[in-house]
């Protein structure tokens, strides 16, 4: 008892809390952020059949953002050799199982999905490209197979963005035991968190003024519900005994107040909110600023959600 | 502290972030993301840059001075611990090399952060200017002909009172009020030259209501009076009558140096070369002759200070006139090592949770100062190992 409780003469009775590194929060932003994209593209096909050329393309980033961030899971895990048996079996108990099998689904939706939605010219382009290692039968096949159930394709494409959105947070939250992540609200806040960093994205590129004012809407919609779903996190923890009292207490005067507040809050969702209600406003004209902050914003929210829930 | 409204540290920062957000939306709005804004005073036909900085300078003094004059903060810590000491020719060139800056960019650093976040590219090519010239100049400081460049001149922390042999309590009201006349001087001055030079406006630029100097002469003399009658009238640091000198034992230094170090001034009064070797964390090194130059009298009060000698020590005459609290660390440094460096004996099984308790601190203390970790306590004897009256089986499945 003396050894345990006083002395700690042993490293191996205080366990190692901090398992989790850098490799986490960037495949939590990453595949956030394509799930927004998969969201706000389909989202967009839905509204209007004309699009500007970079919106079409733009439905790549989500596959790509995905690969990105699946190759930083892969590094995290322990027995590299051994991510195949992911794919052995589907326990519907873990989280994990849920997400290796949620990420497969993500590839052929989102794939077909932005090969359906190119116009004509730049398919033959994309269908030249694949040719080029031998998949331009598969990549034909696919885009005509996608604009023949383009409306099913579009709320396959939702429903995919949804689920990946929503696990990000879900991987945290199954995690009763850290008191942190112990919210339902966790999947919810990484889902909008996702749209809003997707549309942020979206802004960043050379997409029409119409465009521009859809996703600049969309991002504030997310944006408000992300600091509404916030503030209920941190209502729900500090009133949920003295371990979510405590974790809690980590934003609210403790360790990750300031980075918290000041990353988070300010300078990712209230800052950026103002901005583009301002460029709206006073119709100026959109700057590189707003979606910049949301983007990193964004990001810290994964980075010191996964480093404070193991402080 | 970050700002002294707040005494968290972390919600300092969120105020300086937030502050930081409203500063650079107000600079945005006002225009002061345009390059041509900016070098306007240096042609002289708009000169609003100068007076908004100057507005900002005369207002953070102002409130300074009243403030620590009416014991609310301390010009003297802020200014001795956040301001630059002076040196007086490299500042000169410093700035110079500032000012050439400033004209051929069109931004000053503030300026060009804000102009960044607008979207201008020159605001962009300005802030990566400034990161590369900060890179090679970290470079370059400590190298030894620019070393001696950069520390020539040195005056310590030196003030415009000290310069001008003003008495120290009036000092800095006088010093305030002559500033803010002199800005208000600078106003007038700078509202005639766009006057002047008004052919050569920016035809961009938007108009500025053209403000009578009359209201900056009424306004800068009633915020003058109000310093010099604060600083001036109330009384500060005048409490050396009520000394009172308390015994401090060192559980209670240790737990305030640990949870509150920021409440106290510790002041080893041993001679520097034991001082040197081993000390209180956060203490400082001055040996008892060395005392007077502190000048506690004028010292501000916040923090209670706590004199650690060899042994017990009675007050030193140099602390008389201190405003604030004062303790003497019982039985000086000698209890402290035998409290806080060597190593405490475990407590005995079934100790009270009090004792336990004072275990775990004075381990953890020690653990933390010295860099040892506690051996772990011995076991506890073995109870009655040769009695031969084992008991049997429990019962139940033991069999």
């Amino acid at each position: 008892m003396n050894e345990l409780d006083v002395a700690r003469h042993s490293h191996l009775i205080d366990p190692s809390l901090h398992v989790w590194t850098w490799e986490i929060p960037v495949y939590l932003f990453l595949g956030g952020m394509a799930a927004g994209l998969m969201i706000l593209t389909a989202a967009l096909w839905m509204r209007n059949e004309r699009r500007s050329p970079a919106a079409r393309w733009l439905a790549f980033a989500a596959p790509l953002l995905v690969s990105v961030g699946m190759a930083a899971l892969f590094l995290d895990l322990g027995f590299k050799l051994h991510v195949w048996r992911f794919y052995l079996a589907f326990r519907w108990t873990s989280p994990m199982s849920w997400g290796a099998w949620i990420l497969v689904l993500v590839y052929p939706v989102s794939l077909v999905m932005a090969l359906a939605g190119l116009d004509d010219a730049q398919a033959d382009r994309a269908i030249a490209l694949c040719a080029r290692v031998g998949l331009g039968g598969l990549a034909r096949a696919a885009r005509a197979f996608g604009l023949a159930h383009a409306s099913a394709l579009r709320w396959a494409s939702i429903g995919a963005g949804a689920a990946l959105g929503i696990y990000t947070g879900v991987l945290l939250s199954t995690l009763g035991a850290r008191a942190l992540w112990s919210s339902a609200l966790l999947g919810p806040l990484f889902l909008v968190s996702g749209i809003s960093t997707g549309a942020a994205l979206l802004l960043l590129f050379r997409v029409t003024e119409e465009e521009r004012h859809l996703f600049s809407v969309w991002d504030r919609f997310a944006i408000g519900i992300e600091l509404l779903i916030m503030l209920l996190f941190l209502v729900g923890l500090s009133t949920n005994g003295a371990a979510g009292r405590a974790a809690a207490g980590l934003f609210l005067g403790g360790p990750y107040t300031a980075p918290f507040w000041t990353l988070v809050v300010i300078s990712g969702v209230a800052v950026p909110f103002l901005l583009e209600t301002l460029e709206v406003r006073l119709k100026l004209r959109m700057a590189l600023a707003a979606p910049l902050l949301v983007l990193a914003g964004g990001f810290a929210l994964r980075w010191i959600m996964v480093a404070a829930g193991q402080a | 502290m970050i700002f002294p409204i707040f005494p968290s540290h972390e919600l300092g920062l969120v105020f300086a972030v937030v502050s930081g957000f409203g500063f650079g939306f107000v600079l945005e709005r006002a225009g002061f993301g345009r390059a041509q804004k900016l070098v306007g005073q240096f042609y002289g036909y708009d000169m609003s840059v100068f007076k908004v900085m100057f507005t900002a300078v005369v207002t953070a003094m102002l409130v300074i001075v009243v403030a620590s004059g009416v014991g609310l903060t301390d010009f003297r810590l802020i200014a001795d611990h956040a301001t630059s000491a002076t040196f007086v020719v490299p500042f000169l060139v410093g700035g110079m090399l500032v000012g050439m800056g400033f004209v051929m960019s069109g931004y000053c650093p503030g300026t060009s952060y804000v102009a960044m976040a607008s979207g201008k590219v020159d605001g962009l090519v300005t802030v990566l200017g400034t990161i590369v010239g900060q890179v090679i100049w970290a470079e370059v400081e400590g190298r030894p002909g620019f070393a001696r460049f950069h520390n020539s001149t040195a005056l310590g922390s030196f003030y415009l009172w000290e310069l001008l042999h003003l008495p120290d309590r009036a000092g800095p009201a006088i010093v305030a009020v002559a500033v803010v006349l002199m800005a208000v001087g600078c106003f007038i001055g700078a509202e005639k030259l766009e006057r002047l030079f008004a052919s050569k406006a920016d035809p961009l630029a938007t108009a500025i209501p053209g403000g009578r100097p009359r209201r900056f002469v009424v306004a800068g003399l009633v915020s003058a009076a109000l310093a010099g009658v604060a600083m001036l009238a109330l009384p500060t640091g005048s409490r050396a009558g009520t000394l009172e000198v308390a015994a401090i034992s060192p559980a209670d230094l240790a737990r305030r140096v640990f949870d509150a170090p920021w409440s106290l001034r510790v002041l080893d009064l041993r001679p520097l070369a034991e001082c040197a070797a081993k000390r209180v964390p956060g203490s400082e090194c001055i040996p008892v002759d060395d005392l007077p130059k502190l000048r506690l009298a004028e010292a501000n009060a916040a923090r209670e200070i706590v004199f650690v000698g060899a042994e017990d020590l009675a007050l030193p005459p140099a602390a008389a006139g201190y405003p604030g609290k004062l303790a003497i660390l019982k039985g000086g440094w000698k209890a402290w090592e035998a409290y806080a460096l060597t190593q405490p004996a475990p407590p005995a099984p079934g100790a009270a949770l009090a004792e336990v308790e004072d275990y775990r601190f004075r381990a953890g203390i020690q653990s933390a100062l010295t860099g040892m970790k506690a051996a772990p306590p011995a076991p506890p004897p073995a109870a009655s190992s040769g009695g031969g009256t084992k008991k049997a089986g429990g019962g139940g499945c033991s069999g």
